[in-house]
């Protein structure tokens, strides 16, 4: 199950961060994908130690948790996206399937966060307030997680 | 105050929607690789089309009501307006068509992307010519400048003080400030951030040389 995706700017800003929990950890949640920064900066940096050769949007596993995985992605504009997730016992073939993988899943988020910055009135570099974007993230995330289980 | 900004606002908003509708609609159809047939016919039928005298008068009509009606005595603030607006545009068309594309690895690969796939998807053609001088200048070069062709300089309006030439060379460079600004939004948006600027240049053999509209955007940036 996701619990929690973010969008980060370029200058390591938040832009978009929800929790997708009943229970009161969101801050817990903001902790983990902060740290996760770190992640994506060391992986994008010294892309031959990580086997990152192809630059490839999708990051893939940036760290495990005890309870969690973190999954990266960065796009070419530098803007970060962040997912948090309980599944712990997912295979590295099934993350990169573009069918019903993580991937397609941040593939999917990235049409939703690309139609959201066309906003006219959105002011590039703020924080994402579109009441569309959430509902379309949260219907995105809600679909992964039949997808994942059925 | 307060009402006069928020109506400039507003009027710049709705100048970067019609602009990012109009380039963008073709695009947003599209269906992904990954898709299935029937997705992918389902999503061809529905792939919009827009008309290219639609971009083409908005443009006209852009530049003519910031030179005409709001900055009429100040052309320069005008051209910064007109420029404000591309930027906005060239922001966010290059987030929308870098999606599905791996990581620039550095600023020649971005340049060579404006110059292919940006330009193919603005102008369903590349740009002619692209040179270097390897110390961050880049000179694009576009032989016939859709924007620019269907322009000409008006005949009538010669009063014999001022050479025709120049002045249509005058009143065509404010059509410029747009797609400089698309570039060096698009540009800054993928982490290059730098000055763009657009010459026409015009061959003296040649009468009517706005109806070859060759173009040149040349790009400066700082390492």
């Amino acid at each position: 199950m996701i619990v929690c995706v973010a969008v980060v700017g370029h200058q390591n800003n938040p832009l978009y961060i929800q929790s997708f929990t009943e229970a009161d950890d969101a801050l817990k949640l903001h902790h983990i994908v902060h740290c996760s920064l770190d992640v994506v900066d060391e992986r994008v940096n010294n892309p031959k130690k990580s086997g990152l050769t192809l630059n490839e949007t999708f990051l893939g596993l940036l760290y495990p948790t005890e309870n969690y995985k973190v999954y990266g992605y960065l796009t070419n504009t530098k803007v970060k996206f962040i997912l948090v997730t309980t599944d712990l016992d997912v295979r590295d073939a099934d993350v990169r399937n573009l069918r019903y993988g993580i991937a397609k899943f941040f593939r999917r988020f990235h049409a939703a966060y690309v139609d959201a910055v066309s906003n006219p009135f959105h002011v590039p570099g703020k924080r994402i307030t579109s009441r569309t974007f959430a509902e379309r993230v949260s219907n995105i995330v809600k679909s992964f997680g039949l997808s994942s289980a059925g | 105050m307060g009402k006069a900004s928020f109506k400039s606002a507003f009027i710049i908003a709705l100048f970067v929607l019609a602009c990012c509708f109009l380039l963008g609609a073709a695009r947003s159809g599209v269906p992904c690789a990954y898709d299935s047939g029937e997705r992918k016919r389902k999503a061809k039928e529905m792939g919009r089309e827009v008309s290219e005298s639609c971009i083409d008068s908005l443009l006209t009509e852009m530049v003519s009501s910031y030179c005409n009606q709001f900055y009429s005595n100040t052309p320069e603030l005008a051209a910064r307006r007109i420029e404000a607006i591309g930027y906005q545009v060239g922001h966010q068309l290059s987030e929308r068509y870098t999606m599905d594309r791996p990581r620039f690895t550095d600023h020649l690969e971005a340049i060579k992307f404006i110059c292919k796939d940006f330009w193919s998807e603005l102008f369903k053609k590349q740009i002619d010519n692209l040179k270097t001088n390897h110390r961050g200048t880049f000179v694009l070069q576009d032989n016939k400048f859709r924007w620019l062709s269907r322009i000409s300089g008006d005949p009538s309006v010669d009063n014999g003080t001022q050479d025709p030439e120049s002045k249509v060379a005058q009143a065509m460079s404010m059509y410029l400030y747009f797609p400089c600004g698309i570039i060096r939004g698009a540009l800054s948006n993928l982490g290059i951030p730098c000055a763009v600027s657009a010459d026409i240049s015009s061959h003296p053999a040649c009468e009517y040389y706005w109806i070859l509209s060759p173009c040149c955007f040349s790009i400066k940036y700082a390492f």
